[in-house]
Formats: C-alpha cells, sequence, structure tokens
C-alpha cells in the first residue's frame, strides 16, 4: 500500500520535475513569454539609438527613428570624436574606472561585513551613521571646499576617483547579502583557529562572488558615467574623462546657435541628434563587454554549493 | 594698427593716463595694444617696450561653451604676441552651458583663484553682486583699460551699471538685440506671395500654407517656461510700436510688469489690461484653435531642430538674418527649402528705445590675484588685430577677412565664441553670409546714437527686498504664461487663474520696483 | 571602558571597517557642515561659520507659497510608483529568468533588460516626444491609422504618472534586478532539489524557497527607496518632462519646483533649505519604516 502512494508521489514528482505535466509547461511558458517581452521592450528603443547613430541627421530630422535607416554614415560618430582629446578621455575613463572599482570594492566588502556581523556590537549604530550620509548628502559647497580647498585635489585623478569609494547603497546591498551566510562556517573556522581577517578574506569572499559581481559592475558603471566630479574639480581639459567631454560638446551645440554662435558656419550641419545617440553607444560599448563576465556569477547555487565541496 | 575711430582719443587718453601712472609708454608699431601700464612694481624705465616687460603671469579666466580644436594654436599665438608687453599666459577653462550656473557659483562661493569669469543677468549676475564676489572696475579701467572701453559706447558702460559701479565688462556687439521671423522663402513663392512686410501678411502666408501643406505646421514659436520672450504673443511686443512697450526689470522677460512711453513708471497688467497685449493673447488663440501655431509648442524643447528639420513655415528668431547652422541643416534636410529673414523693426535714427542692457558679461573676482593683468588683457583684446585673432582664430587658416568689417569663416577649427569673453560692438566683424538687409540692421544698431535712451538706462534692480516674491512669482507664472501667449489654454480663464495666484506677489514686486526707480530717477537730476 | 573593551575583542573586525569609516568622516560628515547655509545668508566674505544667522528664512520662499504640498505630494506619490512598480517587476524578472532553463535566452535577456539603463536621459526624452508628440508621433500615427481620436498627449497631465513609471520601470527594472538575480543565485540548490523530489511544482518552490529567502534583500531595497522618497529624481522628471506647464499638476516635484523658482537667483541659502526640508522629511520617513521593517523580520532593518 505505502509502496504505491509512493510510487505515484515518485512519478508526479518525475513529471514535476521533468515539466512534463500540463501545467508545468504553461507555467514555463509563460516565464519564456514575459522575460522575452519584456526584454524586447528593452531592447528595441536601444536598437533605435544604435542603428539611428549610424544615420544621417537629414534623416532623421525627417523620417524620424527608423528601424533599418536608408543611409549609413560615421558622421555622427566623427563628430563626437574629433577632437584630440578622444583617446586622453578614454584613458582617464578607463584608468579612474579600473582603480576606483577595486578600490572601492575592497573598502565596501570590508566595511559592509562589519555591519552584517553578529560579534559587531556597535554594528547598528555604524548602519544608521552610514545610512544617515544617504540621506542628508554632502552638501554642494561644502564638498567643493573639501576638495579644492582643503584636500588640494583639484586637477587630480584622486579628486575622480576618492568621492565615491564607499557608496553607501552598494554597502547595504552587500550587507544583506552577508545575511544569509549561515554564521556556521564562522563558527567552523574560529574552531580552526582562524581569527577575523583570515575569516574574511580566506572563507567570506571566495563565496561571495556574485555580489561581489554585482557591486563590482555597480561601481564600474558609477565611475564610468559620472561627469559630475570631473565637471566639479577638473579644470584641465587634458584630464577630462569621456563622459565630460562628450557633455560639453553636446550642450554646445545645442545653445550655440541660440547663443550667438549664428554667425557661425558649419560646412556639414551640426548632428545634433546623431551626436547624441552616438554618445549613448560610445559610452555604453566598454561597460557593455564586462558584463558578460559578471553574468557568469549569476548562476543558481555557485556560492554555498562551491562550499560542500 | 590701433582702431580708427578713437584712435586719438583713445592714444592719447591712454598716454597721458600711463605717464600719470608711471614714466613708461610703448606705442610701439606693431599690433598689440598700447597699454603700457606697469603693475605694482616700480615704475620703469622710460625707453621701449623691452624694459617694460612684467613678469609672467597666467590668467585663469573660465567661459562657456566647448572648447574648440584649434585653440591651443591661437593661444600660442596670443600668448606671442602679449609676450613683450603684457606677458600674460592663458588659461582658458571651458564650462558646458547646461552646467555653467552650478559651476561658477561653486567656484566663486569656496573662493577659488579665478581671474576673469562670464556672468549675465540671466545667470546669477545680481545675486553674485550683491553677495560681493565681483571687484568694482572703474578704477582698473581707468588705468589699464581704456581701449576697452572706448570700443564699447559710453551709453553701454553708462547703462550696465549696478548699484552705480561697474561690476563687469559689458560684452555686446550691438545695442538692439535682432528679432525677425524665420519664414520658408521658397513656399511663399510657391503660392505667389510678395515679400511680406507686415505681420498681417505674415499671417495670410500661413493661412495658405495651412490649407495647402499637410505635413507643415506654419507656425513655430517656443514654449518652454524658460523663454518667455519668444512665445508667440510676446514676441510682438518686440516688433509694435507707438507706444513700444518694454519689459520690466524685476520680471526677466515677462511682459506683466512692464514700461510705456518712457515715463519711468512701471505698469501692471493685473491692475490694468493693455489692450494690445490681450489682442496678442487672443490673436494667438484664434492661431492655435485654428491650428496654425503648433500642437506641442509647449513641450518641444529644440526649436532649432524642429525648424532645420523643413516642418514649420514660419518661426521666430532672436537675431538679424538666417543663421547659418539653421540654413545649412535644413538645407540637407529638406532640399528646396529656404529661409528668409522678415523683421518688422523699424530701421530709423530713434525710433527704437533700449536701455543698453548688456546681456553677457566678463567679471573680475575679488578674490583674484592678478587683477590689473587681467584688465591689462581685457584692454589689450580691444585692438582689432588681437580681437580678430582671439575671435575668428588664425588669418588664413580658421577665417579670413572680407573688408573692414565682415569675414568668412574656414573649416569648424575655431567656433566664433567672443559673447564669452572679449565681445565688443566696434571691432567685431559680421559673418559675409547674413543677407544684406540683415547686415543694415546690424550695422546700424551698432551705433549708439541711432537709438534712443531709455529714461531708465543705468538703473539696476536690486532685488533683494522682494526675493521671497520674486521666487513665487516666478514659479506660478511659470505655469501659466506660456499657455497665455501662446493660445494653448482658453484666455480669459487662464489669466483668471493667473491672476488669482499671481497678482498678491506681482503687486509687491512692482511697488518695490517702482519704488527703486524713483529714487533712481531722483538722484539721476 | 565598554567601547575600548569591544574594540579590542573585536579588534580585527573593526580594522576591517577602518577605511570606510575614515571615508565617511571625511567625505561625508565633515562636508555636512555646509548644510548650515540652509540658515545662513552666505557670503563668501565671511565663509560658512561667519556668514549671518537667519534662522528660517530661507525657507519661506517655499512654504508661503500654495504650491509646496502640491508638489511634496507629487513627489511621494511618484516616488512610491516607482519604487514598487520597479522593484516588483525587477524581482519578477529575476525570478523568471533564474527558473529559465535555456543558457542562451537566459543570457541573451539578461543583456538586454539592462540596455535601457544606459540610454541617457536625454535621449529618452527625445524619444518619449517621438512617440507622443501630437503631430507625427507614432502613437498618434497608430490611432489615426486604425481611425481612432488622436490626442494632444502633453496637454493631458493625468496620464503622465503612468507614463513616468513606465518609463521608469523600463530604464532601472533591469538593473535592480541584477542584484535580486545575485542573491538568487546564492540560494542553495540543495532546497530546490528536495523539493523537486517532494513533488513541489516551480510556482510552489518559487513561493516557498526563492521568495523568503531574498526577502530581506527585497526589504533592504524598499527601505532604501522609501528613505529617498521625498527626493524627486530630478534628472529624469526634469529631461523627460522639462518646462511643459500643462504639466505640472501631476509631475512637478519637490527638485524641479524649487529649480524653477530660484533658477535666475543663485541662492545657495534657499536651495540648501529645500534640501535640508526633504532630509528631514526623509529621515522621519526611514525611522518609522525601519522600525516597521524590523517587525517583520528581524534581520531586515538598516539599522
Amino acid at each position: 500500500m505505502e509502496n504505491a502512494i509512493q510510487q505515484v508521489r515518485s512519478q508526479k514528482a518525475a513529471k514535476i520535475k521533468n515539466d512534463r505535466t500540463f501545467r508545468e509547461k504553461l507555467f514555463v511558458i509563460f516565464l519564456y513569454a514575459f522575460s522575452g517581452l519584456f526584454a524586447l521592450i528593452c531592447f528595441l528603443p536601444f536598437w533605435l539609438v544604435f542603428i539611428n547613430s549610424f544615420a544621417a541627421e537629414s534623416a532623421i530630422k525627417k523620417y524620424g527613428y527608423q528601424l533599418i535607416p536608408r543611409d549609413f554614415t560615421l558622421y555622427s560618430y566623427q563628430f563626437v570624436m574629433q577632437g584630440k582629446q578622444v583617446a586622453s578621455s578614454y584613458g582617464v575613463s578607463v584608468t579612474v574606472t579600473v582603480v576606483g572599482t577595486a578600490l572601492a570594492l575592497l573598502i565596501t566588502a570590508m566595511y559592509a561585513y562589519v555591519l552584517a556581523h553578529p560579534r559587531a556590537k556597535y554594528r547598528n549604530i555604524l548602519s544608521f551613521l552610514t545610512y544617515f550620509t544617504m540621506i542628508f548628502g554632502a552638501g554642494l559647497v561644502g564638498f567643493y571646499i573639501l576638495i579644492a580647498n582643503w584636500l588640494h585635489l583639484k586637477d587630480t585623478l584622486w579628486a575622480l576617483i576618492l568621492p565615491y569609494l564607499l557608496n553607501p547603497f552598494f554597502a547595504f546591498i552587500m550587507v544583506s547579502f552577508y545575511r544569509t551566510l549561515p554564521y556556521e562556517i564562522n563558527e567552523a573556522a574560529t574552531v580552526d583557529g582562524a581569527n577575523e581577517l583570515r575569516i574574511f578574506f580566506r572563507i567570506i569572499l571566495p563565496i561571495s562572488k556574485p555580489v561581489l559581481a554585482t557591486v563590482a559592475l555597480f561601481y564600474a558603471l558609477q565611475y564610468w558615467n559620472d561627469f559630475f566630479l570631473a565637471l566639479m574639480f577638473i579644470d584641465d581639459y587634458k584630464l577630462h574623462p569621456l563622459q565630460m567631454m562628450i557633455r560639453q560638446l553636446i550642450s554646445n551645440i545645442n545653445i550655440s546657435a541660440y547663443v550667438g554662435g549664428s554667425q557661425t558656419t558649419y560646412t556639414q550641419p551640426l548632428p545634433t541628434y546623431g551626436a547624441q545617440l552616438a554618445t549613448v553607444c560610445l559610452t555604453i560599448g566598454p561597460i557593455f563587454l564586462l558584463y558578460p563576465f559578471v553574468q557568469r556569477f549569476f548562476v543558481k547555487g555557485i556560492t554555498i554549493g562551491a562550499l560542500k565541496g | 594698427m590701433i582702431l580708427g575711430k578713437g584712435l586719438t582719443a583713445a592714444a592719447a587718453t591712454a598716454l597721458l593716463l600711463s605717464t600719470a601712472a608711471c614714466s613708461s609708454n610703448s606705442n610701439d608699431a606693431g599690433s598689440s595694444a598700447s597699454s603700457s601700464a606697469t603693475a605694482s612694481s616700480a615704475p620703469s624705465g622710460t625707453t621701449g617696450a623691452s624694459s617694460a616687460k612684467l613678469d609672467p603671469v597666467t590668467l585663469k579666466i573660465v567661459v562657456p561653451g566647448d572648447r574648440p580644436a584649434d585653440m591651443d594654436a591661437v593661444i600660442k599665438e596670443a600668448e606671442r604676441r602679449m609676450a613683450d608687453t603684457i606677458n600674460v599666459k592663458l588659461d582658458l577653462v571651458f564650462v558646458p552651458w547646461s552646467d555653467l550656473a552650478q559651476k561658477t557659483q561653486v567656484m566663486l562661493a569656496s573662493g577659488e583663484d579665478v581671474d576673469l569669469i562670464f556672468d549675465a543677468p540671466w545667470l546669477h549676475m545680481d545675486q553674485m553682486i550683491s553677495a560681493g564676489y565681483y571687484e568694482p572696475l572703474e578704477e582698473l579701467l581707468d588705468q589699464y583699460g581704456q581701449d576697452a572701453v572706448k570700443v564699447r559706447s559710453q551709453q553701454m558702460f553708462d547703462a550696465n551699471k549696478f548699484q552705480g559701479h561697474i561690476y563687469a565688462l559689458p560684452l555686446g556687439n550691438t545695442h538692439l538685440a535682432g528679432r525677425t521671423y524665420l519664414v520658408r522663402k521658397d513656399l511663399r513663392e510657391k503660392y505667389g506671395l510678395p515679400p511680406i512686410q507686415t505681420y498681417d501678411d505674415l499671417i495670410n502666408f500661413a493661412y495658405k500654407v495651412k490649407e495647402n501643406e499637410k505635413d507643415i505646421v506654419p507656425l513655430l514659436a517656443y514654449g518652454q517656461s524658460g523663454q518667455k520672450d519668444v512665445s508667440w504673443g510676446a514676441f510682438r511686443a518686440f516688433m509694435e510700436y507707438d507706444p513700444q512697450l518694454l519689459r520690466s526689470d524685476a520680471l526677466g522677460q515677462s511682459l506683466v510688469l512692464y514700461y510705456k512711453n518712457n515715463d519711468g513708471k512701471v505698469y501692471n497688467l493685473f491692475d490694468e489690461m493693455e489692450p494690445r497685449v490681450w489682442s496678442w493673447i487672443e490673436d494667438a488663440r484664434k492661431l492655435y484653435t485654428d491650428g496654425l501655431i503648433h500642437p506641442d509648442i509647449l513641450a518641444i524643447k529644440d526649436v532649432d531642430s524642429v525648424i532645420n528639420s523643413g516642418k514649420v513655415a514660419v518661426a521666430v528668431y532672436n537675431e538679424f538674418g538666417v543663421p547659418s547652422s539653421i540654413s545649412a541643416a535644413l538645407a540637407q534636410n529638406s532640399p528646396g527649402a529656404e529661409l528668409e529673414a522678415v523683421t518688422f523693426i523699424k530701421m530709423e535714427k530713434g525710433q527704437n528705445i533700449t536701455n543698453f542692457k548688456q546681456a553677457n558679461f566678463q567679471a573680475i573676482p575679488k578674490v583674484s590675484k592678478h587683477k590689473e593683468r587681467a584688465m591689462m588683457f581685457l584692454n589689450w583684446a580691444a585692438d582689432k588685430d588681437n580681437y580678430d585673432l582671439l575671435a575668428y582664430g588664425i588669418e588664413g587658416q580658421n577665417y579670413e577677412k572680407i573688408g573692414d568689417d565682415q569675414y568668412k569663416q574656414i573649416g569648424s577649427g575655431y567656433s566664433y565664441f567672443p559673447y564669452a569673453w572679449i565681445w565688443n560692438p566696434t571691432t567685431d566683424r559680421l559673418n559675409a553670409g547674413f543677407d544684406g538687409e540683415s547686415i543694415k540692421h546690424y550695422q546700424f544698431n551698432k551705433d549708439a546714437s541711432n537709438l534712443t535712451p531709455s529714461i531708465l538706462t543705468g538703473f539696476s534692480f536690486d532685488p533683494a527686498p522682494v526675493i521671497n516674491e520674486i521666487s513665487l512669482y516666478n514659479a506660478t507664472e511659470d505655469k501659466y504664461y506660456n499657455s497665455l501667449f501662446d493660445g494653448v489654454t482658453d484666455p480669459d480663464e487662464t489669466w483668471a487663474k493667473f491672476k488669482k495666484e499671481a497678482e498678491g506677489n506681482a503687486k509687491k514686486i512692482q511697488v518695490e520696483l517702482q519704488k527703486q526707480i524713483d529714487a533712481f530717477l531722483a538722484n539721476k537730476k | 571602558m565598554g567601547i575600548a573593551r569591544e574594540i579590542i575583542k573585536n579588534r580585527y573586525l573593526y580594522v576591517l571597517a577602518l577605511p570606510g569609516l575614515l571615508f565617511l568622516i571625511v567625505f561625508a560628515y565633515v562636508p555636512m557642515a555646509g548644510h548650515l547655509i540652509a540658515f545662513k545668508q552666505y557670503r563668501l566674505a565671511d565663509g560658512i561659520w561667519g556668514s549671518k544667522w537667519i534662522g528660517f528664512d530661507n525657507f519661506k520662499f517655499f512654504f508661503m507659497g500654495s504650491d509646496w504640498y502640491k508638489v511634496t505630494f507629487n513627489t511621494i506619490f511618484l516616488n512610491g510608483l516607482f519604487i514598487v512598480c520597479g522593484l516588483g517587476i525587477a524581482l519578477l524578472l529575476a525570478i523568471f529568468l533564474s527558473e529559465i532553463q535555456n543558457a542562451l535566452f537566459k543570457k541573451i535577456a539578461q543583456s538586454f533588460i539592462f540596455m535601457p539603463y544606459f540610454i541617457s536621459w536625454l535621449v529618452v526624452s527625445m524619444m518619449v516626444f517621438a512617440f507622443l508628440n501630437t503631430t507625427d508621433g507614432i502613437l498618434n500615427r497608430t490611432l489615426a491609422a486604425n481611425g481612432l481620436d488622436t490626442k494632444n498627449w502633453y496637454l493631458m497631465p493625468g496620464i503622465w504618472p503612468a507614463v513616468l513609471t513606465v518609463i521608469y520601470v523600463w530604464k532601472f527594472a533591469g538593473y535592480y534586478s541584477i542584484i535580486f538575480l545575485a542573491a538568487i543565485a546564492g540560494i542553495s540548490g540543495e532546497y530546490y532539489e528536495s523539493a523537486r523530489i517532494d513533488g513541489a511544482t516551480r510556482f510552489q518552490q518559487i513561493i516557498h524557497i526563492t521568495l523568503p529567502l531574498i526577502r530581506s534583500v527585497l526589504i533592504v531595497l524598499a527601505l532604501l527607496g522609501v528613505g529617498r522618497i521625498f527626493y524627486g529624481d530630478f534628472g529624469m522628471i526634469y529631461g523627460i518632462v522639462g518646462d511643459t506647464a500643462p504639466l505640472y499638476p501631476t509631475t512637478d516635484v519637490i527638485d524641479t519646483y524649487s529649480y524653477r523658482a530660484l533658477r535666475q537667483l543663485g541662492d545657495f541659502g534657499k536651495s540648501s533649505a529645500v534640501i535640508m526640508y526633504q532630509s528631514v522629511m526623509g529621515l522621519v520617513t526611514i525611522v518609522i519604516f525601519n522600525a516597521f521593517a524590523k517587525r517583520i523580520d528581524k534581520d531586515a532593518g538598516l539599522f
């Protein structure tokens, strides 16, 4: 009797496991449909941006955003990249992003660990103090005086790196991740004689790969996309990162005709729309190459599973 | 060589002053201007330019815009020319237009060492002056800046004082801002209409376009709340006379408080609606409901792009002549399309009242350590050849001269931006590409004596006593003004709502403004 | 000496936290003194400390008018919509994508949903305009082609909270889903294995395993959003709505309103005052919600 019930159960389970019941199949189809539809909606505008960055300005003005433009041209890109600064801008952006992300990741991971650690008695106070800075952000004038006048960081790359080394938002993401790790791991290691530093670097970090990858990506994005720090603190145009260079370009295009540049003659019409689209593509490129690497870490069970071995 | 017109006066004054300050003079035959008075050091020898050579000083200059590709070459040449006289090195910092307000504010507020900085009434100049950031310039101008004074009319200086002092060098190439309607010439000719002479002609043309062209919107103006002067109805104030209505000094481009008949009184539309203004509003409403004004006029952010995509027949614009960026783009986007500039501004002596206020300025912050040298540089830039260099680039490479007062740009290595730091009506050249009529307008308005000075020339409004009212009023006005003057909403309803919310604050502002004006006029006598 | 003992006992922990703490003090707390400008009439010559104290004067311009509670409401309402819909859809996407077996589909879909994050608000606003404008917008053209009434969408404030929410979700759901994906990746596969053996359907697995185990992440993200509920997303709203006056009633938030009021004045004191208002209200809100969150899940509070 029991055997029979068990048999039925395992059969049913096998069916479910293999997605063979009708409901399961429907559910799976729904998953694909929803995700697929959303992905398409996200992709389509991006496609329009991408493909129209290769379209002639006149075509964009006349026909709007076409799915497949009639003429191909590289002029928008040439226009945006015309300055001799492009190479140095890319260089500055890459340097700042790499160094910034590495440092920020380390500092944040260490800090968040303490905020999540059950034994740190003052962690709640620290958490509050950390969160407080998210609400009462640094006032602009105070921030500027600190960095420019007191720390003398103007026109240095450090002005682009240091101010973002600890982003409370990312810190809290890591905190919530650390909280999901079973404390038994720590206890086991302590029994084996390891101190906290060892535990952190040898045990916790290796199993935190998903969150480390995520936060690394986010920091990289933050550094790569930032123009505000450059705007405020870098007056030497040779040290401008990519975003700053582009922002100047675009901002000037839009204004010049209205303000007084009506006297300027242009051999080709200014690719206002095209330049903006080309900009998106230029800035998205490198970061987008990074993403597939990060995706490797989003596999279920990559953390605890690894431990068991 | 030094400019023709004011040569004798300029040279004489400069000589006089420089000999008064110290003994050297350097009226060399070369291209550099005459400023040679040394700074704080002991009087140098009397012989030639070489012995008056000063220590090199780097001036940090903050200007809006984007750094042109050939900027370095131009700077090098400029420094070469200045090496023997004022010996200034230029550190030009470009700030994107969209971030100009914030960045300059923060730079000034933190006391950063800047020598010359761009500012404007529409930016935050009044505020910065009240807060004490800028150095009064009269003395510096007297000592080192006489050329800079001479190339700008006396009216310009008198008119652009703040609280009685000159706090910044006015930058302008004309005394009257240009206003035109850009009209599609090809369409006009297609329907056999003669050149447009009056506003009614213009509307006639618009109706023709509406009837016959399905894809072209007849009329376009500006609708975003930051641009009140160029909404369709309000724009007409620039081109109508008897009486000429001028915007007040307190509310930026808003017509709600205005001047009339040059009589020094502040009129308030909430108290009594001016019939002329109401007629503009109703006219705009009719044009909108008839489908002539662009339906999305309030949402369009980039009006220029709509113009040069060939989708409108008439557009308003703040310059004389058709801007070449627009005509070039239009030619590409819509082959066969062509624009002509139509203006109803009269070109007769004395017809236009103006207060000579300029829209762009260069100021010297109090914290600058090289104020004298900064003024010397501005003076140096007033010389015609030096101006040509800084404004147009290297001759033959970036531009070519056409006659004495026009130029033609070559390539795109150096874009035109003297409005940011050195503009003046005397040495500025006109783009040879403009049509004849527009060039005449420009030339006419370069001469200050062709314009009637407003009785309030030299008056500047101090907003401090009513600053809260002004901020609130601005926020309220933004909700209604452009809908009203672009005809998007029903005039009576909108005006009633607007009046109810704003008249209290408007009244307080009016009273304060009138008070300051009365005090100013009393002092003038 | 409780503190000293604690620090020595857990010295390695506090060593780990030290760089971060140092950073916070230097880059976050020191400049906070700048907020005092909200109560002062700032003059460069006097510096932050020497400038005249004027109490709440700088706040008057904001509260004297009749618009402040409308823009406050808009700010909270819009942000509320953004948080709920944004996180909600992000969560769904993360769950669905982690359930999907086909590796290729997964990777591609994950990449696609991330893309909108990179498109600048300027370009987004151009696209929205191309879609919604009256004369040749895609929406109106489609409606006309099907014989339906076209409308002037930019004159209808009522629809814009929905429009903005859709745009927000489109732009950020991918970004937030990454966080959830990482959290789901941290769940041991064993749970799912044993659930399957017991015959649980996918749906049941999601409800009983996935959701509870990432609940703390969801709560943390929600709290982080709530704390900033008084800060409108200026870049987004000003970028898309700009200065289009008819839409102000439903889209004007505290940040855009104060921007317009202070645009030509350049008054640091007043802009600081508005920020002070947003900060204080945000603080009150988060303290309340954090306490609330801790009741649901002791570990889920921010502090």
